[in-house]
């Protein structure tokens, strides 16, 4: 196996709870993850409930208007379930039509981990997906990328350790190439909470503000030591 | 031969360079270099069908790789794309997919958007 330097856990499809009224919703949903994941559906939270404390799945997708049960009082349900039991907690990604600060902030409240709204693009989902991947400690992994990981995560390590280096040189230019240069790889191979946190450093090194990017850079640091990958599920069909 | 396209790869990072070649080697035959001096060599040398060059790169950076492209006869006439992690596919597309009137996408892109840019450039 070439997982040594990145650990890697069996590659287990991810198992996707959807859940939405909208049969619409639902198949897009499903079909834009065929193949990257192991789907259920539930057409209510009060279904999602059920189906969450039967078979716990690592992520829900799930509306916030729904009849019977909406998503903020299943949502609320699944975290008051998984605290009382002691189980591990999944992530959550809400689906609104509305999109307002206060509906988020709610949904936050709720357990929510992330909120898109309709309609939503693959790539939105994609990331929405990922970044709550980065949240359980685990990022999803093109499978393409097996062989050229180890190699990748090493080199992007030995970077991240240059790029503390060049913010205690103070040098600016130094900083900004690397953080860059991070950014525009760790986008490409999954890694976007990484690759945001770099383009971060990226953007404040290019404005000569140093202060405080030790400890930007050490987060990055410390989260590509610990980073933990799971390949996504071949698809059938291979676009490349 | 066969009718695969080649594309000649252009990126400091050979990060990069690995990753395009894991999505697309299936599907184009490939050279590469990180060091961008080597490309107009490169290029008359292999003939690529595209060349497909990140833009910000130290030393020579991807704009004058176009500008010494250009200046040669012998491979002016072979398309490029620039692939930049500097700007997002939304100010890509707000762009005219274009950075300084040369075919532009953002490395963000996905790969299978990436892949109908460069066949719909070599078509061209």
């Amino acid at each position: 196996m070439a997982d040594d330097p990145a650990p890697a856990s069996p590659p287990r499809p991810l198992s996707v709870l959807v859940v939405d009224d909208d049969e619409y919703t639902r198949v897009f949903i499903g079909r834009f993850l065929a193949g990257t994941a192991r789907i259920a559906q539930a057409v209510n939270g009060r279904e999602a409930l059920d189906k969450a404390m039967a078979e716990p799945p690592d992520v829900i997708v799930m509306d916030l208007e729904m009849p019977v049960m909406g998503g903020l009082e299943a949502a609320a349900g699944i975290r008051e379930w998984e605290r009382r039991e002691g189980r591990a907690r999944c992530a959550m990604i809400a689906l609104s039509s509305h999109d307002d600060e206060a509906i988020r902030a709610r949904s936050r409240k709720a357990g929510f981990d992330a909120y898109l709204a309709k309609p939503v693009s693959p790539d939105e989902l994609r990331r929405a997906l990922s970044e709550c991947s980065v949240a359980q400690g685990t990022i999803l992994v093109d499978p393409d990328l097996k062989d050229a990981l180890p190699g990748f995560l090493e080199s992007r390590r030995a970077m991240a350790g240059e790029l503390a280096q060049a913010i205690s040189d103070c040098d600016a230019e130094r900083v900004r190439a690397l953080a860059h240069k991070l950014a525009g790889s760790l986008m490409l191979y999954g890694f976007h909470w990484a690759a945001e946190r770099s383009k971060t450093i990226e953007r404040r090194a290019g404005g000569n503000a140093l202060a405080g990017l030790a400890a930007e850079a050490a987060a990055l640091r410390r989260h590509l030591d610990g980073v933990q990958v799971r390949f996504e599920e071949k698809k059938g069909k291979k676009e490349n | 031969m066969g009718g695969r396209n080649k594309l000649l790869i252009v990126d400091d990072d050979k990060a990069v360079i690995e990753y395009l070649r894991a999505k697309f080697s299936s599907r184009y035959d490939i050279v590469s270099t990180d060091a961008a001096e080597q490309v107009i060599g490169l290029a008359r040398k292999e003939r690529p069908n595209l060349i497909l060059c990140d833009m910000d790169m130290p030393g020579m950076d991807g704009g004058d790789v176009s500008k010494e492209l250009y200046g040669d006869a012998e491979v002016r006439d072979i398309p490029m794309l620039f692939i930049t992690a500097l700007v997002t596919p939304t100010d890509m597309k707000n762009l005219g997919h274009q950075i300084g009137g040369r075919s532009a996408i953002s490395k963000q892109a996905l790969p299978e958007e990436l892949a109908q840019r460069i066949d719909s450039l070599i078509r061209a």
